[in-house]
C-alpha cells in the first residue's frame, strides 16, 4: 500500500512518506505541522484537558515531562515506611488488641466469622483483612491498585502492612510483595472486596504475568451481611456509615476515598507526596473497621432489633441456614409495635409451618384489618381449607385485589357455600 | 430445532431452502420464465436494461481427510458428505495458515467455510474462536446454526454414540446477563459478538478474558462488506488493539472473513488487519439461471420530468409474481414504505382474515419475537411475499425465493446484488427487478444500465489512519496495555511516539524508564472506550426527543456534523415519513426537542459553505496545457458553513411558502476535497460566447456540482451526505448559491450579495466536492483518481435525463417556468460539464447531440 502511504503523506503536506519506525519522542523538532497543531485544526481531540501550557517556542524536553525523579527515601521517611524495593514502600504497624476501635473490640472472633461464613477456617492466624486504594473507579485494565493494606492477627496485636506503589514500572515487585504477604493466608476479610478489590488485583496480577494467590482463598465479604441487615434501614451501606452507626467510630480529618487517586497522581506527576500519609491513614481505618466488624455483625444477626436491623431479612437468612428456631426468635423478639408487615408475615408463616394456628391468626388478623391483601389471602385459605369456615373464607376472598385468581376463589367459595346451604336445607 | 435437515435440502449451506410451494400448478422454472416474458411483453418501454446470468452446475470436492472424525460424522448426519470447491479451498488456505476472505454469492455456503476449520480446531486442539457480526440478531442466528450442528449426532442416524460434539458457542452482547458473562469468558469455545462489544467491553477488560485470548486461534468476521467508511476505519483500529492484546497472550489468530460481492474483498480485509489476506471467490455452489430487469416508471409529466411512483410499479410486479405462485421479496428503503407496500399487497391477497396471511412485513422496530415468527414462516414457505427493509439484506435465514423486487436503488451495486441474491434457488431460475425512484442516483442507474450491469461492485474503502479515529484508538490501546518505546500500532503510518507524547501532555499517560526502553502507562481515572463510538468521527451526536403528549421519547440520533442543517429550531424533521417540528435546540446539551406535526411542508436549510484551499496535494489537467485547460486537483481545505435560515417548501407543488431564521454558530471544519477549475481565459471566452454572463456560468457550475455530487457518491460507495459540494473561488472571497429566484448569485464572505463583475481579481469559479467528516475519511483521493470518469458520468446523467430544463434527478430542483428560459439550468450545467471534461470551446456547440448519442442506451426509457 505504498500509494496509500503516499496519499497520507500528501494529506499531511509531508515531502516524503512518513517513516514507519516511530522516532523517539521529540528527538528533533518536526518540520511539518505538529501533531498538536493538526489535532487542533481538526477540532481537537476527544478528551481531557487542553495540552499543558508551556512557553511558546520552548520545546520541552521529553525527560522533563516524563515521570519526575522522585526521592522515595524522603517519602518513606515522611510516611514512616520502609522501602522494600525500588518503587515499593511498606508501612508496618502493630496495634495492641486491648485497644478498642470505636466501641468495638479488635479481638478475632472465630465464632462470629464461622457464623457469617460456615466453612471459614477457624484459626485467626490464617485470617487476612484486605483493602485496596486505586487510581479510580472506572475499572478495566487502566485502573491501578496503588495501595494494598493487609491486617493480620498475631498474638496480642493486629499487624498492619500497607504496601504502596510509588513507581509505575515497579508494579511487578509490588505485587510480588503482596503475594508474599498473603502466601500463608487462608481467609480474606474485606468490605466489597469480592466485586471490587479482588477483580482489580486479579487484572493487575494478570498484566504482570503473576499467579493470583487470592482467588482460591475463602472470602468473607462483610458488605453482604451489612446489606442484608441494613439495606432497608440505612440510606447507604458505605463503610464510613457502618463505622458511625455500628462501631461507634467517627473518622476525623479523613481523606475522602474519592481523593485518594489525586493524592497518588500528585506524587507520580510532581513528586508531591504530602497527601499520601492521609491515604495510608484512611486505608488503616478501613482495615480496623473490617477487622472489628464480624463480632458486631454476629451480634446484629443474633438480635437484629437491638441494632435497628431488618428482622425479616435476618430471619430469612437464619431460615436459609436451617435454623427456624432462631428465625422465629429473631422475629418474635421484635416489638410488635415496630415490626413491619414483612416481618409479621414471615413470623406468621413460621407459626403456620409449625401448625401453631392461633399464633399465626393472631398475626394475620390485625394485618387483614389494616387491609393487607396477603393477610386476606392467607386467612381465606386458612378458613376454606383448614377451619372449613366458608363464610369467613368468602369474606376474606372478597377483599382480595381483583384478578382471575381472586375471582376463581370467590366463585368456588360461593358454589361450595351454596352446596352446603342446599345440603343443610335438604337435611330439614 | 430439528437437528436433521430435510432430505431435499442442500447441506452445504447453512440454510435449507423452503419446501416448494404446494399450490404450484406448473414447475416454478416455467412460472419464473412466464412472469419474465409477461413483463417484457407488456412493459417493454419501462425496461431499460436486462441481464441474464446462465445457470452454473455445482463443483464439488471431497471432505478433507484430516477432518476430525466426529465432525465428519456430524456433517454426515446432516446429509453432507462432500464440499463445494470453494469450501475446500477455504479449508486448505486456512490449514496453510493464511488469513482468508470468502466472497462468494449469497447462499453459496460461506458459513461452512469458516465453521469447518473452526469446529475442527475446537475438537482437535481445544482452540477458541471469536465470531464478529455487525448485529446481535445475526450472532444469535449463528448460535442456533452451530447448536444444530453440535447436536446433529443426537439424531441417532449416524454411527455416533448419541453425543453432542460438545462445542460451546455463546453470544456475548449487551443483552448477556452479568452472571452469565463469566461462563462465556471462561467456558466458551466460540464467542459470538460484535465489534462494538469487542471495543467497549472485551478489550478494556482483556485480563478477564485471559484464558480465551491464550487459546484464540480464529477471528471470524462475517458481513465484511459492511466494514467500510467511518465504521470500517474504526474497526481496523479495534483489530490493531485486538492483535496487540493477542500478542500479549501469545496468540496469533487466523482471520476468516466472509463478504458479499465487493470489488476488493482481499484489499479491504488486508487493510482491516494490516496483513495479507487471500481471497476465495470462485464459488463451487450451483446457481440457477438469474434474470435481472432495470425498470423505470413511465413519465407522466415530461416538462417537469415527473414519473409514476416507484411504489406503484413495485406493487404491480410483486402482485404479478404472487399471482403466479412465485415466492417473492420486496425491498423498500424506509420502514414507512414497507408498511405502505405491505398494505397494498395485503389488500389484494389477505382480504380473508380466516386464511393465514400470504404477505408479511419485516423491518427493524418490530419485537424480536415477531421477527423470529416471520422468519420461521418464511423458512417454512408459508408466506408468498415478504416486504422488508435492508433488515433482510444481511444473512438472516429466510430460505430462498423466486423473485426479488427492489423499490429504489439501494445506493451501492454491492448492496443491490446482495438484495437481489435473496431470490434464487439452486438449479431454478430466478428474477430480480430494480425499480428506480426519481432520485438522481436511481435515474442515473436505470438509464445507464451499462454502469450497473457492466461494472463490478464498488470498492469498499477505509482510512484507519484518519487522525481523530487513530488518536481515539491509540488512547484505548494505551489503557489496555502500556506502550513501550518504539512500539508501533499495527501498520499505522503515524508516529506513535508523538501521539503518546500528546496523550502524556493531556495527563492521560506517564512515561517511565530510560530513553528507548521506557514504557507509557495509563494513569487517568477514565475508561476511554466509552467515549468512542465506532459509528462516527466527531463526538457529540444529537438526540432527537419527541415531547408530544408530555412524554419524552428519543426517536432519532443526528450526527454532530449533520445537526445544524437538520434540527434547527423550526425545522421539520422526518422519521419514517412522520413529520416532527423542532421546537427547541439545546446546542450544548446536544438535544433537539420536537413534537409531532401535520405540516404540509418540509424545510430546507439554506447553508453557505465557504471553502479555502489550504494545501494542494495533486493536480491534473485536461486539454494538454493550453488555454483550453480544465484542471482537477485535490488537497486540504478549510470550510466554514453558516446556516442563516431555512425555506418552507410545500409538498408536491414544491412552492416556497416562507422563510425562517436559524441562529447557530458557524461550523468550521478541516477536511479534504477534490475540486475542478477552468482556465480563466477559457472561462472568459465561454462567458462571452456561450453563457452571456458570469451569473449564468455560476448557475452552470451549481448544476454541474449537483450532478457530480450524486455520481461521486455512487463511485465512492458512500452515502450522498458523506460528501458535500460547494462552488466558490477557493480563497473564501466569494461563493455561489441558488437564490430564491432560482438564479445563481454570488455572495461575499459575510453572505452579502456581490456582483460578479465586482469580484476582485480573476473570476475563477471552483467546484468542490469535499469529504464531509472532520479530517476527511479518505473519500476525496479516490474521487481525484476517478475525476475524468465522474465528469463523464455527470454529463451522461444530465444529458440523458428525460426532463426538459432540469429536475431533481439531474441538476437539482428548478422553479416553475425555468424550463422555458432561453438557457435552461440543464443546458448551463451541460455546458460547464463539457468544459470540465476538457472538450474546450469546441465541445460547447455540439455538446448535447454528441453526448446524447454517446451515452444513449439501446432501449431508451419511454422514448
Amino acid at each position: 500500500m505504498s500509494a496509500l502511504r503516499e496519499r497520507l503523506g500528501r494529506l499531511r503536506g509531508e515531502a516524503a512518506p512518513a517513516a514507519v519506525a516511530p522516532a523517539p519522542p521529540a528527538a528533533e523538532p518536526p518540520e511539518q505541522p505538529s501533531l498538536v497543531e493538526r489535532l487542533r485544526r481538526l477540532g481537537g481531540a476527544r478528551t481531557g484537558q487542553p495540552p499543558a501550557a508551556r512557553a511558546p517556542g520552548a520545546p520541552a524536553s521529553a525527560a522533563a515531562r516524563d515521570a519526575p525523579r522522585l526521592d522515595e527515601a524522603v517519602l518513606a521517611a515522611a510516611l514512616g515506611a520502609e522501602q522494600l524495593a525500588p518503587g515499593v514502600l511498606c508501612r508496618r504497624r502493630r496495634l495492641p488488641l486491648a485497644q478498642r476501635h470505636g466501641n468495638a473490640a479488635r479481638h478475632p472472633d472465630p465464632d462470629a466469622v464461622r457464623l457469617l461464613l460456615p466453612d471459614a477456617p477457624p484459626d485467626p492466624d490464617g485470617w487476612c483483612v484486605i483493602d485496596t486504594e486505586t487510581s479510580g473507579l472506572a475499572g478495566g485494565t487502566g485502573t491501578w491498585v496503588f495501595m494494598v493494606g493487609i491486617a493480620r492477627w498475631e498474638g496480642a496485636v493486629l499487624a498492619l502492612s500497607q504496601l504502596l506503589l510509588t513507581r509505575l514500572d515497579a508494579e511487578a515487585a509490588f505485587l510480588d510483595h503482596l503475594r508474599a504477604a498473603v502466601a500463608d493466608a487462608e481467609l480474606l476479610l474485606s468490605y466489597n472486596g469480592k466485586s471490587f478489590d479482588l477483580p482489580l488485583l486479579a487484572a493487575r496480577l494478570r498484566l504482570a504475568a503473576r499467579p493470583d494467590p487470592l482467588v482460591r482463598l475463602a472470602h468473607l465479604d462483610l458488605l453482604h451481611p451489612v446489606r442484608r441487615a441494613f439495606a432497608t434501614r440505612w440510606p447507604d451501606c458505605r463503610l464510613a456509615s457502618v463505622e458511625a452507626r455500628l462501631l461507634g467510630h467517627v473518622r476525623h480529618g479523613d481523606l475522602p476515598g474519592a481523593e485518594a487517586p489525586a493524592a497518588w497522581l500528585a506524587w507520580l506527576r510532581a513528586g508531591d507526596g504530602r497527601r499520601l500519609g492521609a491515604v495510608l491513614a484512611h486505608n488503616a481505618v478501613d482495615l480496623l473497621s473490617v477487622a472489628a466488624l464480624p463480632a458486631r455483625l454476629a451480634a446484629v444477626h443474633a438480635s437484629p432489633t437491638d441494632f435497628g436491623a431488618d428482622p425479616a431479612r435476618i430471619a430469612r437468612w437464619w431460615l436459609a441456614a436451617g435454623d427456624a428456631e432462631r428465625a422465629r426468635g429473631v422475629l418474635g423478639a421484635a416489638d410488635p409495635a415496630v415490626r413491619d408487615t414483612e416481618a409479621a408475615h414471615l413470623l406468621a408463616e413460621l407459626h403456620a409451618r409449625a401448625a401453631d394456628w392461633p399464633a399465626a391468626l393472631a398475626l394475620w388478623e390485625p394485618l387483614a384489618v389494616a387491609g393487607d391483601a396477603a393477610a386476606h389471602e392467607a386467612l381465606a385459605k386458612h378458613y376454606e381449607h383448614r377451619a372449613k369456615d366458608l363464610r369467613r373464607a368468602l369474606a376474606h376472598a372478597r377483599r382480595l385485589p381483583p384478578g382471575a385468581a381472586a375471582e376463581r376463589r370467590c366463585k368456588r367459595l360461593t358454589y361450595k357455600l351454596g352446596r352446603e346451604m342446599r345440603r343443610s336445607d335438604g337435611g330439614h | 430445532m430439528s437437528a436433521i435437515a430435510p432430505a431435499s435440502s442442500d447441506p452445504h449451506c447453512a440454510r435449507p431452502p423452503p419446501a416448494p410451494a404446494l399450490d404450484a400448478t406448473a414447475p416454478s422454472d416455467d412460472r419464473v420464465r412466464d412472469l419474465l416474458a409477461g413483463l417484457q411483453r407488456k412493459y417493454a418501454p419501462r425496461i431499460t436494461g436486462e441481464l441474464t446470468l446462465p445457470a452454473a452446475p455445482a463443483r464439488f470436492a471431497e471432505l478433507p481427510a484430516a477432518l476430525h472424525p466426529r465432525l465428519r460424522a456430524a456433517l454426515a448426519a446432516r446429509g453432507l458428505t462432500r464440499l463445494y470447491a470453494h469450501q475446500r479451498e477455504a479449508w486448505e488456505r486456512v490449514q496453510a495458515g493464511e488469513h482468508i476472505v470468502v466472497a462468494t454469492p449469497t447462499a453459496s455456503g460461506k458459513t461452512l467455510c469458516y465453521n469447518l476449520p473452526v469446529l475442527d480446531a475446537v475438537l482437535t486442539r481445544q482452540a477458541k474462536a471469536l465470531y464478529l457480526f455487525p448485529t446481535k440478531a445475526l450472532a444469535q442466528d449463528q448460535v442456533a446454526e452451530l447448536s444444530a450442528l453440535n447436536q446433529a449426532l443426537l439424531g441417532g442416524a449416524a454411527r455416533g454414540q448419541g453425543e453432542t460434539l460438545g462445542i460451546k458457542a455463546f453470544t456475548f452482547d449487551g443483552d448477556t446477563p452479568g452472571d452469565a458473562r463469566k461462563a462465556v469468558r471462561t467456558r466458551g469455545d466460540i464467542v459470538l459478538s460484535n465489534p462494538d462489544m469487542l471495543h467497549q467491553a472485551i478489550l478494556p477488560h482483556h485480563t478477564k478474558w485471559a484464558q480465551f485470548f491464550e487459546s484464540l486461534a480464529f477471528v471470524v468476521v462475517d458481513e465484511l462488506h459492511g466494514y467500510r467508511g467511518v465504521f470500517g476505519s474504526h474497526v481496523a483500529n479495534v483489530f490493531r488493539r485486538l492483535l496487540r492484546v493477542c500478542a500479549f497472550y501469545g496468540a496469533r489468530p487466523i482471520f476468516i472473513f466472509a463478504s458479499a460481492t465487493i470489488a476488493n474483498p482481499a484489499e479491504l480485509a488486508a487493510r482491516l488487519i494490516g496483513a495479507p489476506v487471500t481471497a476465495v471467490t470462485d464459488s463451487g455452489a450451483p446457481r440457477g439461471e438469474r434474470h435481472l430487469l432495470l425498470w423505470n416508471p413511465p413519465v407522466i409529466d415530461p416538462d417537469l420530468g415527473i414519473r409514476a411512483s416507484a411504489r406503484s410499479q413495485t406493487t404491480r410486479i410483486a402482485r404479478a409474481a404472487t399471482k403466479q405462485g412465485l415466492k417473492n421479496i420486496v425491498f423498500a428503503r424506509s420502514r414507512l414504505m414497507v408498511e405502505v407496500i405491505t398494505k397494498y399487497l395485503k389488500d389484494v391477497f389477505d382480504r380473508d382474515p380466516r386464511r393465514p396471511p400470504r404477505v408479511l412485513a419485516y423491518r427493524g422496530g418490530y419485537l424480536p419475537s415477531e421477527r423470529r415468527a416471520g422468519e420461521q414462516a418464511l423458512r417454512a414457505g408459508r408466506v408468498d411475499c415478504v416486504v422488508s427493509t435492508s433488515a433482510l439484506e444481511l444473512g438472516v435465514d429466510i430460505g430462498a425465493l423466486d423473485v426479488a423486487v427492489l423499490n429504489g436503488y439501494p445506493g451501492t451495486i454491492a448492496a443491490t446484488w446482495q438484495r437481489l441474491g435473496r431470490a434464487g434457488r439452486r438449479n431454478r431460475p430466478c428474477l430480480g427487478v430494480l425499480v428506480a425512484t426519481s432520485d438522481p442516483l436511481d435515474q442515473y442507474m436505470v438509464r445507464h444500465p451499462e454502469f450497473f450491469l457492466g461494472s463490478s461492485p464498488e470498492h469498499a474503502r477505509i482510512h484507519p489512519d484518519q487522525l481523530l479515529i487513530l488518536m481515539d484508538h491509540v488512547r484505548c490501546a494505551a489503557f489496555e496495555l502500556p506502550f513501550r518505546d518504539g512500539e508501533g500500532f499495527g501498520d499505522c503510518a503515524e508516529d506513535v511516539g508523538e501521539m503518546l507524547a500528546y496523550l502524556r501532555d493531556e495527563g492521560l499517560l506517564q512515561r517511565t524508564g530510560d530513553e528507548g526502553r521506557g514504557q507509557w502507562f495509563w494513569v487517568a481515572d477514565s475508561y476511554p472506550a466509552n467515549a468512542v463510538s465506532l459509528r462516527s468521527v466527531a463526538e457529540g451526536n444529537f438526540v432527537v426527543i419527541d415531547t408530544s403528549g408530555g412524554k419524552q421519547t428519543i426517536i432519532a440520533e443526528v450526527d454532530y456534523s449533520g445537526a445544524p442543517g437538520t434540527v434547527y429550531e423550526g425545522a421539520i424533521y422526518m422519521v419514517q415519513s412522520q413529520p416532527y417540528q423542532v421546537e427547541r435546540l439545546d446546542w450544548t446539551g446536544r438535544k433537539a426537542f420536537v413534537t409531532r406535526t401535520r405540516a404540509d411542508y418540509y424545510t430546507d436549510a439554506i447553508d453557505y459553505t465557504k471553502l479555502k484551499i489550504l494545501a494542494e496535494f495533486d493536480r491534473a489537467t485536461k486539454g494538454g496545457g493550453t488555454s483550453e485547460d480544465a484542471a482537477v486537483a485535490h488537497g486540504e481545505v478549510h470550510l466554514v458553513r453558516r446556516y442563516p435560515g431555512y425555506k418552507k417548501i410545500r409538498y408536491y407543488s414544491h412552492d416556497n411558502i416562507g422563510y425562517g431564521n436559524i441562529e447557530l454558530p458557524d461550523q468550521e471544519m478541516h477536511t479534504t476535497a477534490v475540486w475542478w477549475q477552468l482556465h480563466p481565459r477559457l472561462l472568459e471566452r465561454a462567458v462571452a460566447e456561450r453563457f452571456g454572463s458570469r451569473e449564468r456560468a455560476v448557475e452552470g457550475f451549481l448544476g454541474a456540482a449537483y450532478a457530480l455530487h450524486h455520481v461521486a457518491a455512487l463511485r465512492a460507495m458512500a452515502e450522498v451526505p458523506d460528501l458535500g459540494r460547494a462552488v466558490g473561488d477557493g480563497q473564501g472571497r466569494w461563493f455561489a448559491v441558488v437564490g430564491a429566484d432560482g438564479r445563481g448569485q454570488l455572495r461575499g464572505p459575510d453572505n452579502q450579495p456581490v456582483a460578479a463583475p465586482d469580484v476582485m481579481g480573476r473570476f475563477e469559479p471552483t467546484l468542490f466536492l469535499y469529504d464531509n467528516y472532520p479530517g476527511g475519511v479518505g473519500l476525496s483521493a479516490p474521487l481525484f483518481d476517478a475525476a475524468a470518469v465522474l465528469v463523464a458520468d455527470a454529463l451522461a446523467l444530465v444529458a440523458g435525463c428525460a426532463c426538459t430544463g432540469g429536475c431533481p434527478a439531474c441538476v437539482g430542483p428548478i422553479l416553475p417556468g425555468d424550463e422555458a428560459r432561453a438557457q435552461t439550468p440543464k443546458q448551463l450545467a451541460l455546458a460547464v460539464l463539457g468544459l470540465l471534461a476538457g472538450q474546450g470551446m469546441a465541445g460547447l456547440g455540439v455538446q448535447r447531440a454528441e453526448t446524447a448519442q454517446r451515452i444513449a442506451p439501446a432501449r431508451r426509457a419511454d422514448a
